[in-house]
């Protein structure tokens, strides 16, 4: 299989740079479980102060919680955090050069390189996770239905893909400005919520809850998790899955597009 | 039919708009509504055509368009207008054929796996260039061998010198054995012995190979040693196109005439016969007009009692520095 021979050697590469960083990623998966136990905190709180405990979109507070922590599981597996950051600084600082001369193209170069990189992350952020949920388990329920988490495992890697897309094109800004970073926060914090990273899309009032259910954020939190939370039918299952390969497609054309325009512009700083 | 050039570059031209930003914080603020731009034009109209197993040395101070040059013949960046040509591709199309076979050294930049032993970006580099098992073992083990470099292969690229580093990004470059390799500054930064180990080595393997190169430096050794032509650029401009000896003739207006009087001979007295570069008697140098050279030879003859007479050709640094140091042309184009 003489295709296969580059990316395997990508791939290879990746994860020897993943393993020097080992033990930043082991303790990343401790810190991670600071904002999720915030977070469990404050809807254990709003469920106690709506003194029935009634639920909250159709959400009961056991639900909540274990919606959070299914998202924070997933999140280890299709975080693109970074890509976008390292995107704009090799465009910045010309280093994209080096891949630019070679026979290969960078936007799938840096997919390949980012799962393979992904995976050495979540082997080293499975002890912390497993302490995680030990220490949490009281705040979650099981998936009851394993077709479900059958469904969200086979999605895993389009999500991914989606996320990936995302963040590199708001890397690319950086052919078009020089300084992106607290515009990058921003976008974060917007996809956060978008995603159904802060609160489950549920909550949303009827409209806006459409809207952003056409979007493709919502792929990235909300459906998995209320997937696994046997909030969704079939049908609406096969329309995350449709919605996902629309969004797939659209995005890399744009990518695509973007990055023909940017080269354009691209000055190759200082060889 | 004239045989194609393996470069053929024809009023190549890069401009820049670059925002000129005055310094201070109101001035930041003024910026936010009201910019001024200035067109740099980095490269003018260049036009030059390379045959197929030369090695070119391009030449100019810091911001002449060398590399700027480079960029554009590497599909890195377009240009504002003109054309090139490289093995037959337009390079800024950035054909996989053409990425193939070409190679790029950037003295400034590191192109390997910073974290990895160098090893690992060969290797990367042999799959994506699809050299063969066979051809990857030859190769690295001349090349290691020719730089001297076999013990180093496992050693991770941070912790290698600077001179180990662009040994190693040679062989990156060369890997694929391209036909056509640019080399930007390969010996920058580096100590004189590893200067010339590379040199060495570019000049080995161009004989060998018989692959184009074109070379940018301003060690004015790196050139001499390695070039045959030269391209002197300034100003985004070619200045001077040919062979590095003949330099002289076409830029040096002057000559320098040294005397050595048999008689005592004050200053004021040769004074009137050119410029005194240097006065220390019995030897006086003096420097002419090349036209005015032999006119002023015979003069000096007839009123002095002269013991030996030398004219030579000031030397090649000097005219290069002097073309470096021209002022541009004509002055950049503001606009807001």
């Amino acid at each position: 299989m003489r295709f296969l021979r580059a990316p395997k050697q990508v791939a290879s590469v990746a994860m020897q740079e993943a393993v020097i960083y080992r033990w930043n990623m082991f303790l990343q998966g401790f810190v991670g479980l600071v904002p999720l136990f915030i977070v469990i905190m404050i809807w254990r709180a709003i469920y106690t102060a709506r003194r029935g405990g009634e639920a909250i979109g159709g959400y009961e507070q056991l639900e909540m919680t274990s919606y959070f922590i299914y998202v924070m599981v997933i999140r280890q597996f299709i975080s693109t955090f970074f890509v976008d950051f390292d995107v704009a600084w090799n465009i910045r600082n010309g280093y994209l050069n080096k891949y630019l001369i070679k026979p290969m193209d960078y936007m799938w170069y840096r997919w390949l390189y980012h799962i393979a990189n992904r995976l050495i992350f979540c082997f080293f952020v499975i002890l912390p996770m497993v302490f995680g949920l030990a220490l949490l388990h009281k705040y979650y329920v099981i998936p009851q239905d394993w077709r479900h988490v059958a469904v969200v495992i086979v999605m895993l890697i389009p999500i991914a893909l989606i996320n990936y897309l995302i963040s590199f094109c708001i890397g690319m800004i950086a052919f078009w400005l020089l300084e992106v970073s607290s515009l990058f926060w921003i976008f974060y914090s917007a996809r956060y919520i978008l995603s159904g990273g802060m609160f489950p899309l549920a909550v949303l009032p009827g409209p806006v809850a459409t809207v952003f259910g056409l979007l493709p954020f919502k792929l990235t939190a909300d459906y998995p998790a209320s997937l696994l939370l046997g909030k969704l039918g079939w049908t609406q299952a096969l329309h995350g899955i449709l919605l996902a390969i629309g969004w797939i497609a659209v995005l890399a054309l744009f990518a695509r597009f973007l990055w023909r325009r940017g080269l354009r512009r691209y000055d190759a700083a200082g060889i | 039919m004239k045989i194609m050039a393996i470069i053929q570059v024809e009023s190549l031209t890069k401009e820049y708009r670059k925002y000129i930003k005055q310094p201070g914080l109101w001035n930041a603020v003024k910026g936010l509504v009201y910019r001024e731009y200035e067109t740099v034009r980095a490269v003018r109209e260049i036009s030059f055509a390379i045959e197929e197993g030369e090695l070119v040395g391009f030449l100019g101070p810091n911001g002449a368009g060398k590399t700027t040059t480079l960029k554009m013949l590497s599909g890195l960046i377009y240009p504002t207008s003109g054309k090139a040509r490289v093995m037959g591709f337009v390079p800024w199309q950035r054909r996989n054929e053409f990425r193939r076979n070409f190679g790029l050294v950037m003295g400034q930049k590191n192109q390997l796996w910073w974290d990895l032993p160098a090893t690992e970006s060969l290797l990367l580099n042999k799959e994506l260039y699809g050299v063969s098992d066979r051809d990857y073992k030859k190769i690295v083990g001349q090349l290691v061998a020719l730089l001297d470099i076999e013990k180093l292969l496992g050693v991770t690229v941070r912790e290698l010198s600077l001179g180990e580093r662009m040994k190693f990004e040679l062989i990156a470059a060369l890997l694929h054995s391209p036909r056509v390799v640019y080399l930007d500054e390969p010996t920058i930064g580096l100590d004189v012995v590893s200067q010339k180990s590379i040199r060495e080595f570019i000049q080995e393997y161009n004989q060998h190979e018989g692959n184009t190169f074109i070379l940018t430096s301003h060690y004015m050794d790196d050139i001499s040693t390695l070039c045959d032509r030269v391209i002197i650029i300034n100003h985004g401009r070619i200045r001077y196109d040919g062979r590095l000896r003949d330099i002289v003739g076409e830029f040096s207006q002057w000559k320098v005439i040294t005397l050595d009087f048999a008689e005592e001979v004050t200053r004021e007295q040769v004074d009137p016969f050119g410029e005194v570069v240097a006065f220390s008697p019995p030897e006086t140098k003096l420097r002419v007009a090349r036209t005015e050279c032999s006119r002023i030879c015979q003069q000096v003859m007839d009123t002095f009692d002269v013991r030996d007479l030398t004219v030579e050709d000031p030397p090649i640094e000097e005219i290069i520095g002097k073309i470096f140091t021209e002022q541009s042309d004509d002055a950049v184009s503001a606009c807001a």
